[in-house]
């Protein structure tokens, strides 16, 4: 009779209150679950793609952006919607590593064959003094003359590499600059998510699967979850 | 013969060391140093053939200083096809510059020598069109201890030894003074690891050249040698690659 009337005084009957408080904490559990106990997250989540490079997808890696070209025009992301794009970071006088890299890169275009005209690769310059005007264009073109360079001084490069968790850093000793910067690539979809980041040691053929892949797999669009992660 | 031959290199070499005496004072000994090779002609009469890098090295010693030049046989060797018909000639050639090698050896047997360092592996790295700067690589084996001290060439600006090493997805660059070389290890110039930088080159490289530099290194006693090596240029790694 006593607990009667204050449900009464409430307005909702008790057990309508329970199972209201049930599903809430269901769903409560059921969020932290998947936030914290990274199992659970991904037996909810689509099947993963088998890569050779790391899945990015949930990183929230990359974002919008606009440099300018070698020769001056500015370049935006937003131009390669419909493309998957690898970004890579590198300099002209870089002995081995970007070389090798976009050897690599042009191989795996070549690979990929008529769907090579979908991949546009961007070599980032971390060498802003040095990489100037025609020889840095001309340098990147000659593995392939669809590659575009791509540069910035300090203030764009800087928020553009930290949005890729990539690091670089150029040091003057005796006035020989010694650069140092992140060998990854990183793979971008047609609707501009970073998907994928390529290891430096990736082969082209294995460039070019995880191209395939990332070409043909649904967009990654899960608004729910990145809203939540937020 | 042999006396007749070491007049020669005496004579050559007091040429040579009085360019040194000179030159040293200057850049200008950059663009000296194929007066080197004046002091071995010896080494020098094989016939150049096709590029292979996985060789080891001819060493040839000029008598009593201990003063060494070290020739590549990189640009030595000749292709698969052009030994069948050259057999003979390429057989009877090795036969008789090792036994002059083996002569030039007992005329330097001194106790004032100092060690022998071995080049092996040297190559250099074809530039792509916008790139003037490129990464030599070889192995340098001393029988005992040894420091490199400097590099010089007259193809670049600038030649350095560097160290590159590749952690996390980050590639670091790391500028040595000088390296130690030990008696007990080979110090490998290799890919992914240290490599010589050279910068501002004066002309492009371009695969099947052959390059020059000069090593100059401190024995064990604090004499200074010099050291003119050949490197063939590849565009393509030992793994094939570009």
């Amino acid at each position: 009779m006593q607990w009667r009337s204050v449900t009464n005084v409430m307005g909702i009957s008790w057990n309508s209150l329970a199972v209201a408080v049930a599903v809430l904490g269901a769903l409560v559990l059921g969020l932290v679950a998947y936030r914290y106990l990274p199992g659970v997250g991904r037996a909810l989540a689509p099947s993963p793609l088998s890569l050779h490079g790391t899945d990015v997808s949930d990183q929230d890696l990359g974002g919008p952006f606009s440099l300018a070209e070698a020769s001056g025009r500015t370049i935006s992301l937003k131009e390669f919607e419909g493309k998957a794009v690898i970004v890579t970071f590198g300099y002209t006088h870089c002995p081995e590593a970007c070389p090798t890299t976009l050897a690599r890169l042009a191989k795996a275009r070549r690979l990929l064959g008529s769907e090579g005209r979908n991949l546009q690769v961007l070599f980032v310059s971390v060498d802003y003094k040095r990489d100037a005007g025609e020889p840095f264009g001309t340098f990147v073109r000659t593995f392939d003359p669809s590659f575009l360079a791509l540069r910035g001084d300090d203030a764009e490069l800087r928020p553009f590499a930290n949005s890729f968790r990539a690091q670089y850093r150029v040091m003057e000793i005796e006035g020989e600059p010694l650069v140092d910067h992140t060998v990854d690539s990183y793979l971008i979809d047609a609707s501009g998510h970073v998907r994928v980041r390529l290891p430096y040691q990736l082969s082209a053929a294995d460039i070019a699967d995880d191209v395939r892949i990332i070409l043909s797999a649904p967009a990654y669009c899960s608004p729910w979850t990145s809203f939540f992660r937020r | 013969m042999c006396q007749l031959w070491s007049s020669v290199t005496n004579f050559a070499r007091d040429i040579v060391s009085r360019l040194e005496v000179k030159l040293d004072e200057g850049p200008v000994w950059r663009g000296s140093n194929s007066s080197l090779w004046g002091a071995v002609p010896i080494c020098r009469d094989r016939p150049f053939g096709s590029l292979d890098r996985h060789d080891n090295a001819t060493i040839c010693r000029t008598p009593e200083t201990g003063e060494r030049t070290i020739i590549n046989p990189d640009i030595h060797r000749q292709s698969p096809g052009d030994l069948d018909d050259a057999h003979g000639r390429e057989q009877a050639h090795v036969k008789y510059s090792w036994m002059i090698a083996g002569l030039c050896m007992l005329l330097a047997r001194s106790p004032l020598l100092a060690a022998e360092l071995r080049v092996s592996n040297a190559w250099v790295r074809a530039t792509v069109a916008g790139q003037n700067s490129a990464a030599a690589y070889m192995t340098l084996k001393s029988d005992e201890e040894a420091e490199l001290v400097e590099v010089t060439t007259d193809i670049a600006g600038r030649a350095s030894i560097h160290e590159m090493s590749m952690r996390d997805g980050m590639m670091r660059m790391r500028r040595l003074d000088r390296v130690k070389l030990s008696a007990s290890r080979p110090f490998v110039l290799s890919e992914g690891g240290y490599h010589i930088m050279l910068e501002e080159l004066r002309a492009p490289l371009v695969a099947g050249r052959v390059v020059h530099l000069t090593l100059r290194f401190l024995d064990a006693r604090r004499a200074r040698h010099s050291i003119y090596v050949a490197l063939p240029v590849h565009a393509e790694n030992a793994r094939g690659e570009r």
